[in-house]
C-alpha cells in the first residue's frame, strides 16, 4: 500500500519558518520527504533551519523574505520556481505586534493596520503569489484558535485577523478548485518564543491549567508539523476550505 | 512501522463502504481490528480478507449490549482497545410536515443513541490503557441543508456537538474525540442502503456506483468523487499520534462543497 502521508519529491515553502510553529511545520515537512524552500526576516534562524534539514536527507534553500512586502514574496516564489517549482505553500509568518492588552475600542489605527499587514494581508498576497506560481498543490495558511472564539477580549485586531484567515481560506478553495487545494491549520496554544513574548499570563501556576487546556498540556510546533503534513499530501486528497484545529480541544 | 503499531481498534459498520475501507488502512497500519456489522457472511469475507489482524462481531448498534459486547470482544480478543470508530448508520426519513414519532426516535437511536452508548462503554477499556481516540462519523448534513431530510441532518448535528463537548470531559482522561463529517462518498447509502445493495447483481452494483461517481465528482469544487479511502485516511490522521493535540474537531471531508455556497431551504 502506498503512504498517503508521504511528501517524497515534493517542494515546501514555508513563510515564517525561522522560528517556532514555522520551524516544526519545516522539519515534519521534511520528515515526510518533502524538500523545503524556508523564508524569514532573519537569516541566521534559516542558516540553523537549513541543516537541521540537511541533516534529515532533504534539500533547503533559505530566502529571506518580509511577508508584508508583495514584491518579496514574489521573489520568494521565483527562487522556489528557479529550484524546479512549488507543491505546496505555507502561509506561516504571523503573530501579534505587542504585549499590551488589545481592546478593539483602544487600538490605534496603525497597530490595526499592522496587525491586518501581518496576519491578513500577506496571507492573501502570499496565496495570490502562490496560486500564480504552482501548477497544482495545496496551500495551508496558519490560522488561530482565536478564529473560533465568538468575541476576544483583550485580543480584539488578532482575532479579527485570524477569524477573516478561515473566510478568506474557504473562498480561495472555491477560486482555486480543482487544480489547488487551500486549507487552514488553527494552533491552540502553543509555548513558542513569539506566544511568551506577545502574552502576559500570571507566573506561578501552570499555562494548561490557567487555560484549562482539556488534554492538559501545551501544543507544540510538531504538532502543527503534522496538521500541515495531512493537508499537504494526498491524505487529504478531498479536503479544500477548510481549517484543522489542533487545540488540545480548547 | 506503521502509524498505528501496537494499537487496538474497534470500526462499527465495518462490513463494507467506510468502515471497510478504515479497517484495512488500520490494519495496514500495525493495527488489530474488530469489525462489527449485520451481515455476518460480508463481515466474515472481510475479516477473512484483512487476515489474523481482523476479526468480526455480528452486532447491531441498535442493541446496547451488542455494543458493549463487540467492545468486549476486542478487549479479549487483542488485548485492549485504544480506538473507537462509530461508523455505523443509514438512511432514515423525516421532513418538517411528515416526520413521525418513530422515525425521529429510529434516527436518533440509529444515529446519536448508538454513538454514544459506544463512547460510555469504550472509556473505561481506554482509561485502562491510559488513553485513546475516538472517532464519530457524523456528516456534512449536520452543517448545511440539502445533504438530507432534516430529520438526518438534525440526528447528525446532535452527534457533533455531542463530540466538540466531550472532548473536555474525556480530555483529561488522555482520550481524544473528534468527528469526521464527509460530503457524499460513493457508497451504496445513496441508492438505498447496504441491504438494498445485497440484493443487487455485481453488476448491477457497479453500474450504479459508476453513475453514481460521475454525478457526485460534478457536485464538488474538486471535481471528484469522494470514496471512502477518504475518509479512512482522516480517520487515520485522528486516530494515530500525528493528531495527538485534536480533540474535540469536526474534520469535514466532501471536496469542498460545505464552503460552496448558501443553500436555499429545500421547497
Amino acid at each position: 500500500m502506498i503512504n498517503p502521508f508521504s511528501l517524497v519529491d515534493k517542494r515546501a515553502v514555508i513563510t515564517g519558518a525561522g522560528k517556532g510553529i514555522g520551524r516544526g511545520i519545516t522539519l515534519e515537512l521534511a520528515r515526510a520527504g518533502a524538500d523545503v524552500v524556508i523564508s524569514s526576516r532573519t537569516e541566521s534562524d534559516l542558516t540553523s533551519l537549513a541543516a537541521e534539514v540537511e541533516a534529515l536527507g532533504r534539500k533547503a534553500l533559505p530566502v529571506v523574505c518580509d511577508v508584508t512586502v508583495r514584491e518579496q514574496l514574489e521573489e520568494l516564489a521565483a527562487a522556489a520556481m528557479a529550484a524546479g517549482g512549488i507543491d505546496i505553500w505555507v502561509n506561516n509568518a504571523g503573530g501579534l505586534p505587542d504585549a499590551t492588552p488589545r481592546y478593539l475600542s483602544k487600538t490605534p489605527e496603525d497597530r490595526w493596520d499592522a496587525q491586518m499587514d501581518l496576519n491578513l494581508k500577506a496571507v492573501f498576497s502570499g496565496t495570490q503569489v502562490a496560486a500564480a506560481n504552482m501548477e497544482e498543490g495545496a496551500i495551508i495558511n496558519i490560522s488561530s484558535s482565536a478564529a473560533k472564539s465568538f468575541g476576544s477580549l483583550k485580543n480584539g485586531p488578532y482575532g479579527a485577523s485570524k477569524a477573516a484567515v478561515n473566510h478568506l481560506t474557504s473562498t480561495f478553495a472555491l477560486e482555486l478548485a480543482p487544480r489547488l487545494r487551500v486549507n487552514a491549520v488553527a494552533p491552540g496554544p502553543i509555548p513558542t518564543e513569539n506566544f511568551n513574548e506577545s502574552t502576559n499570563f500570571p507566573e506561578g501556576q501552570p499555562l494548561e491549567k490557567l487555560l484549562r487546556v482539556p488534554l492538559g498540556r501545551m501544543g507544540s510546533p510538531d504538532d502543527i508539523g503534522h496538521a500541515v503534513v495531512f493537508l499537504a499530501s494526498p491524505a487529504s486528497s478531498w479536503i479544500t476550505g477548510q481549517c484543522l484545529y489542533v487545540t488540545g480541544g480548547l | 512501522m506503521g502509524k498505528l503499531d501496537g494499537k487496538v481498534a474497534v470500526v462499527t459498520g465495518g462490513t463494507s463502504g467506510i468502515g471497510e475501507a478504515t479497517a484495512e488502512l488500520f490494519v495496514a497500519e500495525g493495527a488489530k481490528v474488530v469489525i462489527s456489522g449485520r451481515s455476518a457472511e460480508k463481515g466474515q469475507a472481510v475479516a477473512d480478507r484483512l487476515g489474523e489482524n481482523c476479526q468480526m462481531v455480528v452486532a447491531d448498534i441498535l442493541n446496547e449490549d451488542d455494543i458493549r459486547g463487540t467492545l468486549e470482544h476486542a478487549v479479549s480478543a487483542f488485548g485492549g482497545l485504544d480506538i473507537l470508530f462509530n461508523n455505523a448508520g443509514g438512511p432514515t426519513k423525516g421532513e418538517v410536515l411528515d416526520a413521525k414519532a418513530e422515525d425521529i426516535q429510529y434516527a436518533m437511536d440509529l444515529l446519536f443513541t448508538s454513538a454514544v452508548l459506544g463512547i460510555k462503554h469504550a472509556v473505561p477499556h481506554m482509561e485502562a490503557r491510559g488513553g485513546g481516540s475516538i472517532i464519530n462519523n457524523s456528516s456534512v448534513a449536520a452543517l448545511r441543508d440539502t445533504q438530507g431530510n432534516l430529520i438526518y441532518s438534525a440526528a447528525k448535528a446532535a452527534l457533533t456537538h455531542y463530540t466538540k463537548l466531550a472532548g473536555t470531559r474525556l480530555g483529561p482522561k488522555g482520550i481524544r474525540i473528534n468527528c469526521i463529517s464527509p460530503g457524499a462518498i460513493a457508497t451504496p447509502i445513496f441508492y438505498g442502503g447496504s441491504q438494498r445493495a445485497n440484493e443487487l447483481s455485481d453488476e448491477e452494483n457497479t453500474r450504479k456506483m459508476e453513475k453514481m461517481a460521475r454525478n457526485l465528482a460534478r457536485a464538488t469544487p474538486l471535481q471528484k468523487t469522494g470514496w471512502p479511502a477518504d475518509i479512512a485516511a482522516g480517520a487515520l490522521y485522528l486516530a494515530s499520534d500525528d493528531g495527538r493535540f485534536v480533540n474535540s474537531h469536526d474534520l469535514v471531508i466532501d471536496g469542498g462543497r460545505t464552503s460552496m455556497f448558501h443553500e436555499p431551504a429545500a421547497s
